[in-house]
């Protein structure tokens, strides 16, 4: 456009600025997409973490037979694969797709296979591809069949397009694995309890094989390591002694340094070991030895008596203690305690500074110090713990038969490890897991309930909006606020908005639109570059020189490495070698300034979000870069490539100085943000205008974004779901947000543009309620249809009994089959398309009487006479106040062989009184009157609305997005174009009133309306526009329950509670407590006992018991009996206290 | 209504479309393409209307 003033510029002129740079986000999003953390999570688990899971578990010997031995070289996951294939011997027989594992209520599971060298005989065996489970396979992995097809091709396989994949298919349910969020493993935190004057620094280190905590705290103002493996706490010094470090002059400069402040307050823990009498190491080690909890396995074979094996002396227990379980996480050469000695000397100089300068303590809720646990973490742990049981029950095999002294053949460990792969301890391990969510793991001490979730299929964004879910694992009922707090760091990272009200508010987090969480990146090659960058060996430097005031240390991933004197060089460097790609993009570093450190993070869980890197105040993206990127020339992996772009993570963007808009960037500036946007999650990116509104508004909408009726997929009447709400005629917002392009909502939107006019009307629209046009609803606003899933297994039983179907059966006195049997077709199931009223019945299942009845029975067991097997009716009927439609019928065998029929039926909702709705911005309201066209006021245009809502719900929530979402959505009508509302952009108010005046209408949006009841000039000008409206899944329909008389329960024999049973509506204590108050007691009277459970009873005056017939059996006698009137309950605590030993007696009076 | 044969009625294989029968208690199998979801067929009752 202005490529005519591109050579006539001036030296005046401003600087071109770079247009457009939000087309990076598209671009982010193509590569890395919302879900791309579970994907990324899920394919470096297989690919990854399988192998090193399977080298560190990869023998297998035999206790009886020393030179027997099976090996496992490689393991794979192959792709999706039926348990069942079918007959044809294409190879394509095997292969699933994910939709048909849903209808089936099949896993979608791919076979895990293994490569083995074993011996038999004498002979060294190698097997290839030998199957020991299935594991559930994440959809859109790189293992999944959707990865890299076409629209088209997904359309074959039944296939949404803009699913967004990263859940699994287990047992025909989609499972997600939320994201879990945890406190960093292997890192120091150091905390104060002020009440007790504690200072406390812990580490959870966490390898393979270990998972310990270690702390370094206080008591008394003096140093002592606490631990689980030790019974007491330990002087600090004493530890130091015994990992090497044995003059005090050396412990003093290890710890302290130069510093004399320090010094001092540190001094009392030197006397404190010198009192104890330790000197040397060896004493230390004695000291701490007889103070080891020691509990060793017995060793295989050992007799049950002196379980220990020889005792080894106590300096050996204390040195094996400190070199595996006390801080696990730093790994030692042979013998070498300097690393641990030089880390718990850290520990204890953070704990001296925390005392000297309370402000130096860690900040548990800090997004930097968490990591988040996904999918193929988890997974990989539940693997470990299934393949390490697989192998011991391998191991107990083998020994078992080579035990025998004499066999037939040659053993074949191949076989009992077939046969154990299909006892499917694995398969089931991990369907086991993901189906009820409970990750139980004994070995690391684990067991979380709740780690999976069906997804929610309500909307598309409900679905969405569940993938970018993380979840804490701090407990709910702790009072303080500071996990539940926004915290500044999350800026960004996670999205201030979308968060769910009440309980789990402020625990439950989203991701924001342009975060990636990382995965591990190996560790060696970083610190080979670190030496290579000047860093000096830890282990080589003494106390004075570790804490010269020049010296920085330098972490790998929490465990010190070295020293370097020239931080900002090194940083600067190693900064330039990951923008040039030398080194994993993920990988982050970072100055502590504090602490003197240099942290160089390359673990797993971290989150981070790229950024336009600013150089010498130029963002080194230009226009001509982007311009590349619109023609589709580059991606945004080479943004990364050339270094333009970088991802940060919230410790390195704290070490950053970041412009949120290019007039801002300064000389000292080193980043520029991509959009301000971004800081939203992509449900929150659906309000328009949320910059606008009070923030809890957007909260609201957040929630209720997720209950909209909307469309749910390309594939949603494909699906067969156990509840599926489908909007009729659903629109794309007038009023889009980028969010809404970038995450498909105008793909599939949930609402519609209702035309609004904001007055009051009629007295019925109190209290949020909203007035609705009749002839809209004529026209199908907010018409939905809802789908239910009805499933029957036809089930053949171990005694050779099987469910069957049956024709309707023939009335006698009529001839021909009941009305409710009308459905049915030949096959006793209701045809496709009929219609069903309450109580008719669509599978006309019977079962026989015996099903259950395994004992010999001649006649049973011969299948072929079923005249001897009595069958009752099990059938089907349709439960619901209104009637349905047979939308499909669907007939299938599951995977051990059953007939599973699914019926799904439908019904077309028009929307009602008390049906909810509301706009984007946290409004929500019940429709309260439905008012006939004629009725609803018009403009001069003759223009009606579809709604009317009520002005008083403006003022008090302050939701000025709605306002500005009309005038823009009016302006976008009134010109044929779609407006946007992006968060902190979007069009002006300025522009919108101009295109309102350019269309001849007032600029402020306010309109002349007439009275439709009148036919007069309404007294005010109206607000009148179009405003999107979503249906949300909460319909009276599904609701509206009433009863006078009904079922009761048994044992009670009071009204049954709930809906769903016809239950009775309660009168609990608050009402019961007005009534007492009032004085009302014959209607208390009436609502208690009379409409309950009243019953009479023979009361004996005598000795108080209850008697019956007006005779009381312990008295022999009828003489003082009387009859009275009292609730069943009571009767029945009576008799429950008597079962107990107890003898309530009634001492009657007259009243 | 007179009563049909049960072999009558017809289900179409969810993968290629394929008419086939289902026989109780025996695999369902689709004969084309060995496929095993079936789904019936829209009723013929109130056509002409």
């Amino acid at each position: 456009m202005e490529s005519s003033k591109w050579s006539a510029k001036n030296l005046s002129d401003p600087i071109k600025t770079v247009e457009d740079k939000w087309l990076l986000l598209p671009a982010f999003l193509k590569v890395k997409g919302l879900v791309k953390q579970h994907v990324d999570s899920f394919n470096y688990f297989v690919d990854v973490d399988l192998q090193q899971i399977l080298r560190a578990n990869n023998l297998v010997t035999s206790d009886v037979d020393p030179r027997f031995y099976i090996k496992y070289t490689h393991i794979a996951v192959g792709p999706p694969e039926r348990a069942d294939p079918d007959q044809g011997e294409s190879p394509e027989r095997f292969s699933v797709t994910p939709h048909e594992c849903r209808l089936r209520d099949t896993t979608y599971s791919g076979r895990i296979t293994v490569n083995v060298e074993y011996i038999r005989g004498n002979k060294k065996i190698i097997r290839r591809g030998i199957e020991i489970g299935r594991l559930p396979i994440m959809l859109r992995s790189n293992k999944c069949v959707l990865t890299g097809k076409s629209e088209a091709e997904l359309a074959r396989m039944q296939e949404c397009p803009l699913d967004p994949g990263g859940y699994f298919v287990v047992k025909g349910t989609e499972k997600v694995i939320l994201v879990q969020e945890q406190l960093s493993k292997n890192r120091i935190i150091v905390e104060t309890d002020p009440s007790k004057g504690v200072v406390m620094a812990s580490v959870t280190s966490s390898t393979h094989e270990r998972k310990s905590k270690t702390y370094v705290l206080t008591k008394k103002n003096k140093i002592y390591l606490k631990h689980n493996s030790v019974t007491e706490d330990i002087p600090i010094c004493i530890v130091l002694k015994a990992v090497g470090v044995q003059s005090d002059k050396e412990i003093l400069q290890l710890v302290c340094g130069h510093n004399e402040e320090y010094r001092e307050s540190f001094a009392a823990n030197l006397e404190d070991a010198a009192r104890l009498g330790v000197f040397t190491q060896r004493q230390a080690l004695e000291y701490m030895g007889s103070r080891v909890k020691v509990n060793r396995p017995r060793p295989f074979g050992a007799p049950l008596a002196g379980t220990q094996g020889p005792r080894r002396p106590a300096w050996e227990e204390a040195m094996e203690a400190l070199a595996t379980i006390v801080l696990a996480h730093v790994e030692m050469e042979g013998l070498d305690f300097r690393p641990k000695a030089v880390y718990i000397a850290v520990m204890v100089r953070r704990v001296l500074m925390a005392m000297k300068d309370e402000k130096l303590v860690d900040d548990r809720d800090y997004v930097g110090n968490k990591r988040l646990e996904l999918a193929g973490q988890l997974l990989a742990l539940l693997f470990e713990d299934l393949f390490k049981k697989f192998n011991q029950d391998l191991k107990m095999n083998i020994d078992k038969v080579l035990k025998k002294p004499s066999r037939t053949e040659e053993y074949d460990v191949i076989k009992a490890l077939t046969f154990h792969a299909q006892s499917e301890g694995i398969t089931q391990g991990f369907i086991r897991a993901i189906s009820t969510g409970n990750w139980s793991l004994k070995r690391f001490k684990m067991d979380r309930a709740g780690v999976t979730h069906v997804l929610s299929r309500l909307s598309f964004v409900s679905a969405l909006g569940m993938m970018t879910r993380i979840t804490s694992q701090f407990e709910k009922t702790r009072k303080v606020s500071g996990p539940r707090a926004l915290q500044p760091s999350q800026w960004g990272m996670l999205c201030p908005s979308d968060t769910p009200e009440g309980e789990a508010c402020g625990l439950v987090k989203n991701l924001a639109l342009m975060t990636h969480i990382t995965t591990d990146v190996e560790e060696e090659p970083i610190v080979r570059v670190a030496f290579m960058l000047g860093v000096e060996d830890i282990n080589l430097a003494t106390g004075p020189e570790i804490h010269h005031p020049d010296t920085f240390m330098v972490n790998v991933n929490g465990s010190i490495i070295g020293l370097t004197r020239q931080p900002g060089r090194f940083v600067v460097a190693l900064r330039k070698l990951r923008r040039a790609g030398r080194i994993s993009e993920f990988v982050s570093v970072y100055i502590n300034h504090h602490h003197k450190t240099v942290h160089i993070a390359a673990d797993g869980g971290r989150i981070c979000r790229p950024m336009i890197i600013v150089e010498k105040g130029r963002p080194r993206v230009t226009e001509d870069h982007i311009k590349l990127l619109k023609k589709g020339h580059v991606t945004f992996d080479d943004f990364l490539r050339k270094g333009l772009v970088e991802y940060l993570d919230v410790n390195e963007e704290n070490d950053s100085y970041i412009a949120l808009y290019e007039r801002e960037i300064l000389p000292t500036t080193t980043h520029l943000e991509i959009e301000p946007f971004t800081i939203l999650g992509a449900v929150a990116g659906l309000i328009p205008y949320p910059h606008h509104n009070q923030s809890p508004r957007n909260t609201y909408q957040c929630a209720m974004g997720k209950q909209a009726i909307g469309a749910i997929g390309y594939n949603q009447f494909r699906r067969i779901d156990t509840l599926l709400y489908v909007m009729v005629y659903p629109q794309q917002p007038m009023v889009k947000t980028r969010t809404i392009e970038l995450i498909n909502y105008d793909k599939l939107p949930a609402g519609q543009n209702a035309t609004v006019a904001v007055m009051s009307y009629s007295g019925y629209d109190i209290e949020d309620a909203s007035m609705i046009n009749r002839a809209s609803l004529d026209r199908g606003y907010g018409r939905c249809q809802v789908y239910r899933k009805n499933v029957t297994l036809i089930r053949k039983y171990p005694n050779g009994t099987f469910d069957r179907l049956a024709d309707a059966p023939i009335d006698e006195v009529t001839g021909r089959p009941p009305d409710k049997y009308s459905a049915l077709q030949a096959d006793g199931i209701a045809g496709v398309g009929e219609q069903l009223r309450p109580g008719d019945v669509y599978i006309n299942k019977q079962s026989p009487a015996n099903a259950n009845d395994n004992s010999f029975n001649a006649n049973v067991l011969d299948s072929t006479s079923t005249s001897l097997v009595q069958y009752k009716n099990t059938p089907m009927t349709y439960r619901s106040p209104v009637g349905g439609i047979v939308d499909k019928v669907m007939l299938t065998e599951t995977e051990n062989d059953q007939t599973l029929v699914k019926v799904l039926i439908r019904q077309t909702r028009r929307p009602e009184l008390g049906d909810k709705f509301s706009s984007r911005h946290g409004q929500k309201g019940v429709c309260g009157l439905i008012i006939n066209e004629e009725d609803m006021p018009f403009n001069d245009q003759g223009i009606k609305p579809d709604v009317i809502f009520n002005p008083h719900g403006m003022p008090s929530r302050m939701t000025v997005g709605k306002m500005i979402e009309l005038l823009a959505g009016k302006a976008g009508v009134l010109k044929g174009k779609l407006q946007y509302g992006t968060a902190f952009g979007g069009s002006k108010v300025e522009d919108m009133s101009q295109i309102l005046i350019e269309k001849g209408f007032n600029y402020a949006g306010k309109d002349y309306l007439t009275s439709g009841l009148t036919g007069e000039p309404m007294e005010a000008y109206v607000y009148f526009g179009p405003i999107y409206y979503q249906k949300l899944k909460h319909m009276v329909m599904d609701k509206m329950h009433s009863r006078a008389r009904g079922p009761r329960a048994v044992l009670t024999r009071q009204p049954t509670e709930g809906r769903s049973r016809d239950g009775g509506l309660r009168l609990g204590e608050m009402e019961r407590d007005c009534l007492i108050g009032y004085g009302a007691t014959q209607l208390l009277l009436e609502r208690l006992m009379i409409s309950s459970d009243a019953f009479e009873i023979n009361a004996c005056q005598e000795c108080g018991l209850l008697g019956y017939n007006g005779w009381c059996p312990l008295c022999k006698s009828s003489k003082r009996v009387a009859k009275l009137t009292i609730p069943y309950a009571a009767k029945l605590l009576f008799q429950e206290l008597m079962a107990m030993n107890v003898v309530p007696r009634l001492i009657l009076d007259d009243a | 209504m007179i009563q049909r044969e049960r072999a009558e009625l017809e289900y179409l294989c969810a993968d290629c479309g394929a008419k086939n029968h289902i026989v109780p208690r025996q695999p369902i199998k689709c004969m084309e393409c060995g496929h095993r979801i079936m789904y019936k067929k829209r009723t013929k009752k109130g056509e002409s209307i």
